[in-house]
């Protein structure tokens, strides 16, 4: 299990509380759990094996800076790093892990307890990963957030973190206007980016209404599509929709600026849910607001809007851009998104593949 | 990733995907560029992006 985290507290917790990651347990000893306080970095694999906490004391400097902590369990052996690093290994241990949940908690401890801190990345492997295997995930860890040194502040704007005080929703605050970043943006090449809409980089709800991954109407491509919901009629708003109306964001790379033809692959079922705003870095486009579709009950390539030209966007530089789509009638459903420089070109069928993401 | 009282209900699988990290065992995978949903400003859901779909 790998983490990337930074803890607001100074106190170091009992091992099993205040845990970023743990799984109870349904037997003595087999509690599971990374807790990477400040200091102290605190693990254990449930094996039923009395005494079998990793406990790696660590100098108070860290303060509330991120760090990579991982914990593995391989055979009789058992590994805690920090930043890459091995800082302690424990031999003799059962092979087998026992007594644990099949629940994890993510941000909580034992008796609820809760981690004090942000967590950015977690990942969790069910095997063993061999050497190479594991400096592979170190070094994507440490090139996506700490491409600067190990325990810098992470080039990403954390996008959550269970606080210290349980909620049912994180309350930790991601900034509201996108801030394009690194990580998975789709790579525009030759002019041309295409997404599917259910792989967003963000979802944002507002005002009760959300962009909802469904797969109930056939057709769609990938794994899905994104339908504004709930279909209550809610009325449209063509002025105010950035802050008003739920959110789809996708971070594209772009090598080629210029002007980009904006195509929805969408599905109306009446003028009711027929249209949908296109923008850009978190800015309504008015060359791309209003994008409306006249076919209904089938998916469509979409590019017209109710103001007539065709939807487009100008990207007036390469780099990381964040396109975003809002909602304009609920009930609206789209599946794929094409950028394309190309006037001419009119996608047909399940349109082009995806772009990759680097 | 399922929101459960500000938890996050994790169970353990292994799927086959492709990315930047070992695909096979990949029980879960937490990216802070990818998958959030937010409530106004507030982290609602994270989701999971091994291909487990928590």
């Amino acid at each position: 299990m790998f983490l990337v985290s930074a803890n607001r507290s100074a106190t170091t917790p009992s091992p099993a509380q205040r845990a970023a990651l743990f799984w109870n347990e349904t037997a003595a000893w087999g509690a599971t759990f990374l807790t990477p306080a400040q200091g102290a970095v605190q693990a254990r694999f449930g094996t039923g094996q009395t005494n079998t906490n990793l406990v790696y004391t660590r100098p108070s400097s860290i303060g509330s800076a991120y760090t990579r902590t991982s914990a593995m369990h391989s055979g009789t052996t058992e590994t805690l790093c920090v930043n890459g690093a091995v800082v302690q290994t424990a031999t003799g241990r059962r092979t087998t892990l026992s007594g644990i949940q099949n629940t994890a908690l993510l941000g909580r401890g034992l008796s609820n307890t809760a981690f004090s801190g942000d967590i950015v990345e977690v990942i969790v492997y069910s095997r063993n990963l061999s050497d190479a295997e594991r400096q592979q995930v170190e070094n994507y860890l440490q090139q996506t957030y700490f491409p600067s040194g190990a325990t810098a502040t992470p080039t990403r704007t954390p996008t959550s973190g269970p606080t210290a005080t349980p909620t049912r929703t994180p309350t930790s605050t991601p900034t509201s206007t996108p801030t394009p970043s690194g990580g998975s943006a789709f790579q525009e090449q030759s002019g041309q980016v295409v997404m599917e809409a259910e792989n967003f980089a963000d979802s944002i709800s507002r005002n009760s209404q959300s962009w909802i991954k469904r797969t109930d109407v056939a057709g769609s491509v990938g794994t899905g599509f994104m339908r504004a919901e709930p279909d209550s009629g809610a009325a449209i708003d063509d002025t105010n929709y950035p802050t008003t109306r739920p959110e789809l964001r996708y971070r594209v790379q772009i090598n080629t600026p210029g002007t980009y033809y904006v195509w929805l692959r969408g599905y109306a079922t009446d003028d009711s849910n027929n249209s949908v705003h296109v923008g850009l870095n978190g800015q309504a486009a008015a060359s791309a607001d209003k994008i409306s579709t006249s076919t209904f009950n089938g998916w469509a390539w979409i590019q017209s809007t109710r103001d007539g030209p065709v939807a487009t966007v100008n990207i007036s530089s390469a780099g990381l851009h964040t396109i975003s789509i809002w909602m304009r009638e609920d009930g609206f459903r789209v599946d794929r998104v094409l950028l394309t420089t190309n006037s001419s070109l009119t996608p047909s069928g399940n349109g082009p593949a995806e772009s990759p993401r680097q | 990733v399922t929101d459960y009282d500000g938890f996050a209900a994790i169970d353990t699988a292994s799927v086959t995907v492709q990315g930047p990290i070992p695909a096979t065992g990949l029980g879960l995978w937490l990216r802070a560029d990818t998958g959030v949903t937010l409530n106004g400003t507030a982290v609602s859901q994270w989701a999971d992006q091994s291909g487990n779909n928590h």
